[in-house]
């Protein structure tokens, strides 16, 4: 630098705070700047609608629901119909299953005792309190359990917990199920969060207000065509059901950062730990029951022609998991033998074709996996 | 790292009790630069370099013009280069390379794109605009660049606002970077309100009303009531979310004794297309109209269509600006189109209604052009909309008709609430003891209505 310009250089530098707009930071605009008697006030009308909600209860998560012996998924039905048939073989999972396999048909053509536990939108959640509260709480336990899954479900604790699904759950559940709750519903918040929501009323009574503001909303929508709650909720879920939602049209940057999101949740090797897999496997293995898991096929497995490779990796690691603990894994995804003709609505086999053509494909390998046991 | 994290809260307090407690300014700007790259450096270390790089070559663009004053020109277009070539290279690669292939395949080349597919670095667009106004500032003589390299990149790191704005000014914020700052009581009770509101805006009405959002615009073919209902959420949730971020970020300045820029001025209150680019996203707005608009001529420009055309750039670019599809173009363009009519229907400019008539009627129609644009600019893609409007099913079946009630009743609640929340922040009273009545049932409605895991805010993807 020329000695003319590094001394213009520092001339203008000793002279640009005048030049600069010069900011009194403790002097800035706020309209609602409020001392310490008021700061006091916020935090007592906080504390004063806490205590509105004290005590706090007992568990983090209440489980209580109003019994009824009537519901069909209670543990009492469930428990009473095992007991009744007394299967070699059950099947469990959600809608996919209830609407894919035949239970009449099955046992006609594997000649076995098989019955299906299903639950229309039931995730791990709610087979592994299955397992534990009903299917290895009775006196005729099966000798193969057969869970029926999509995608990765089976390493998404927290999924279909919340809402209507939590009823479902807390039917099943007992007052205090710590695994559950650390799974199902703590597993992605801190030591704190975790905390507050054990010990905090007004953080317990969250899912409670927020319930009720749906329900209002809903309600109140619903009315004005003569409608109520329930059947705003179901379509709510109709509408915007997986086979109406449309992947394909995310922008490229969207696809990146859903990319991005799914791989982060479907990691295996980190996620599975955290899933209830382990448990459902050690339930099993403690109450002499050989685990079978069955990826079924989707309507958009079809429709795309090939599956994201987050899902294939995926599905390699899951194999290979469960490989080593002895349990086998049948993957449908790929079957030809499914093909359009067979769904119905959404990812549901049809009637007509759908349930029978999965049922014939399911029997033998049913059929070997039994006659595994006997050797 | 996010502002509604755990994390985040945890790095507040630290830092804060580390800050006050340091004797010194240069001290307290260390801290600051590297808790700002802690911040920043969270999830991907690797963004870091990437801050690191664009600092250094505007740290030295800014003295070279000054050191080589006939070298000006040759610092600009480096620091140029540097910026907005990190920007297309992360942000605008991918777009180009898929659309020039499409091109050239219409022509009969059967080619591959060449993708890059490496994640957007969070908040590249803001600093690089920001960093950008520092050198042009100099370029342009309005101002003297830095000598010391830690306030230099302080200004360009400095946590709260940099991966979603406010967009702030070298002359504005490096000022306050380079004087010693005292704590006081006052910094929290400044800042407290801002970070409550913030987190009020973005935890009970963004998040929750995004689920809709969400839903409705990756429907196959939502009937066009739906499509509204849909938009009007979306209308809430880009305030909400966005303007929530803003009061976050100068709450959290606050706490260390800095004063940015107010980046929202009540946009949905606009009566006209220019009145909203003066109310909604300040700092950026401001930031394509001094470096941009004003640049290309503005509204000095001699014929009509010349006046088009620096609109077209100005506000074409603004939609490019956002992300790297062909909805945020065109949003751009569609603003640039409603900003020429108005201003040739004689309501451009300041132009301001003379009575509280045409005010709540201009207010009426622009909030509908808003929505408009709001249309566009949250399409997966262009196709799907034309096909919306193109099939025409206004109203649709039964339960779209349901659906879309409760999406329009969900709109109606948070819109109270948002209202209440406008009322607050604006209000002239000087009844203390109500506002901190009000700040405590705020704090009671966070806790009880903010969804389990974090949502990020809409403009990190910006």
């Amino acid at each position: 630098m020329s000695k003319k310009s590094k001394n213009k250089f520092q001339h203008k530098n000793k002279a640009r705070k005048k030049h600069d707009i010069n900011i009194d930071n403790n002097k800035s605009k706020l309209k609602h700047k409020f001392n310490a008697k008021y700061v006091l006030l916020s935090i007592g009308v906080f504390l004063l609608i806490n205590l509105a909600f004290f005590p706090a209860n007992k568990f983090a998560i209440n489980h209580d629901i109003a019994y009824n012996p009537n519901f069909n998924l209670s543990p009492y039905s469930l428990k009473k119909n095992i007991e009744s048939k007394k299967p070699e073989i059950i099947l469990l999972g959600n809608s996919m299953l209830g609407r894919g396999v035949h239970e009449g048909y099955l046992n006609y053509l594997t000649k076995k005792n098989t019955i299906i536990i299903t639950n229309g939108g039931s995730a791990t959640a709610w087979w592994y309190l299955a397992l534990k509260n009903v299917i290895t709480k009775t006196n005729s336990k099966p000798k193969l359990l057969v869970i029926f899954f999509r995608d990765n479900f089976l390493s998404i604790p927290d999924f279909r917990v919340n809402g209507e699904y939590k009823d479902f759950i807390d039917v099943l559940a007992n007052r205090n199920e710590p695994i559950l709750d650390q799974k199902a519903y703590f597993n992605k918040i801190g030591k704190i969060e975790f905390f507050l929501k054990s010990y905090w009323p007004l953080y317990q009574k969250k899912d409670e207000f927020i319930e009720k503001l749906d329900k209002t909303i809903k309600s109140t929508s619903a009315n004005l065509l003569n409608k109520n709650y329930d059947y705003a909720e179901n379509i709510i879920d109709s509408v915007f059901a997986d086979s109406n939602l449309v992947q394909e049209i995310l922008t490229l940057t969207q696809q990146k950062a859903e990319k991005t999101t799914k791989n982060k949740e479907i990691d295996f090797n980190t996620s599975i730990n955290e899933s209830f897999l382990p448990d459902i496997i050690e339930l099993a293995k403690q109450n002499n029951i050989q685990l079978t898991f069955v990826r079924v096929k989707k309507r958009r497995d079809i429709e795309k022609n090939m599956q994201p490779e987050f899902i294939i990796e995926y599905m390699k690691n899951l194999k290979k998991y469960l490989k080593t603990r002895n349990i086998e894994l049948f993957d449908f995804s790929d079957d030809e033998r499914l093909t359009l003709a067979h769904y119905s609505d959404g990812d549901h086999m049809n009637d007509s074709l759908g349930i029978k053509t999965f049922t014939e494909i399911l029997s033998p390998i049913i059929d070997s996996e039994f006659e595994k046991l006997s050797k | 790292m996010v502002f509604t994290s755990f994390e985040y809260l945890y790095f507040l307090i630290i830092l804060f009790s580390l800050y006050w407690a340091s004797p010194n300014k240069k001290i307290q700007n260390l801290l600051l630069l590297s808790a700002s790259y802690i911040f920043y450096g969270w999830i991907h270390p690797w963004f870091c370099a990437l801050i690191a790089f664009s600092t250094i070559v505007d740290y030295f663009s800014g003295l070279g013009m000054i050191k080589f004053p006939n070298k000006k020109k040759l610092f600009l277009f480096s620091s140029l280069v540097a910026n907005l070539g990190m920007l297309a290279f992360f942000k605008y690669f991918d777009f180009f390379s898929e659309n020039i292939t499409i091109l050239l395949n219409n022509m009969g080349l059967g080619l591959n794109p060449f993708l890059i597919g490496i994640l957007l670095p969070v908040g590249i667009s803001f600093y690089t605009f920001q960093t950008l106004s520092y050198t042009i500032d100099i370029y342009r003589g309005k101002l003297m660049p830095r000598k010391n390299f830690i306030d230099f990149a302080v200004f360009v790191s400095l946590f709260p606002q940099l991966v979603a704005g406010p967009i702030e000014r070298a002359k504005r914020l490096l000022p306050q970077i380079e004087i010693k700052r005292n704590f006081s009581w006052s910094l929290i009770n400044s800042a407290a309100p801002l970070i409550i509101q913030g987190y009020l805006k973005k935890l009970v009405i963004a998040d929750n009303i995004s689920v809709y959002v969400d839903k409705v615009f990756m429907l196959e073919q939502p009937s066009v009531l739906l499509l509204i209902a849909g938009t009007l959420a979306f209308t809430i949730q880009i305030y909400a979310d966005f303007s929530a971020y803003t009061d976050i970020a100068r709450g959290s300045a606050k706490l260390f004794g800095f004063d940015l820029i107010k980046n929202f001025d009540r946009p949905y209150r606009a009566v006209s297309p220019s009145d909203f680019w003066r109310r909604w996203h300040i700092s950026f707005s401001t930031w394509i109209r001094d470096y941009l608009y004003i640049s290309l001529g503005g509204s000095r420009v001699k014929t009509k269509f010349a006046f088009f055309i620096v609109l077209l750039a100005s506000l074409g670019l603004s939609g490019l600006w956002h992300g790297a599809a062909w909805n945020f173009i065109i949003w751009g363009i569609y603003h640039a189109i409603i900003v020429f009519v108005y201003h040739q229907l004689g309501y451009g400019g300041r132009w301001k209604p003379v009575n509280i008539k045409s005010k709540i009627s201009s207010i009426s129609i622009m909030f509908v052009f808003t929505v408009l644009g709001w249309m566009i600019f949250r399409t997966p893609n262009i196709n799907w909309l034309l096909d919306i409007f193109y099939t025409w099913n206004f109203v649709g079946n039964e339960q779209m008709l349901l659906v879309s009630l409760i999406i329009l009743s969900y709109v109606a609640f948070y819109s109270i609430l948002l209202l209440i929340i406008h009322q607050v922040e604006y209000s002239k009273s000087d009844k203390k003891w109500l506002f901190s009545i009000y700040y405590g049932f705020a704090i009671a409605v966070i806790f009880i209505f903010t969804r389990d895991g974090n949502q990020d805010f809409i403009y990190f993807q910006f």
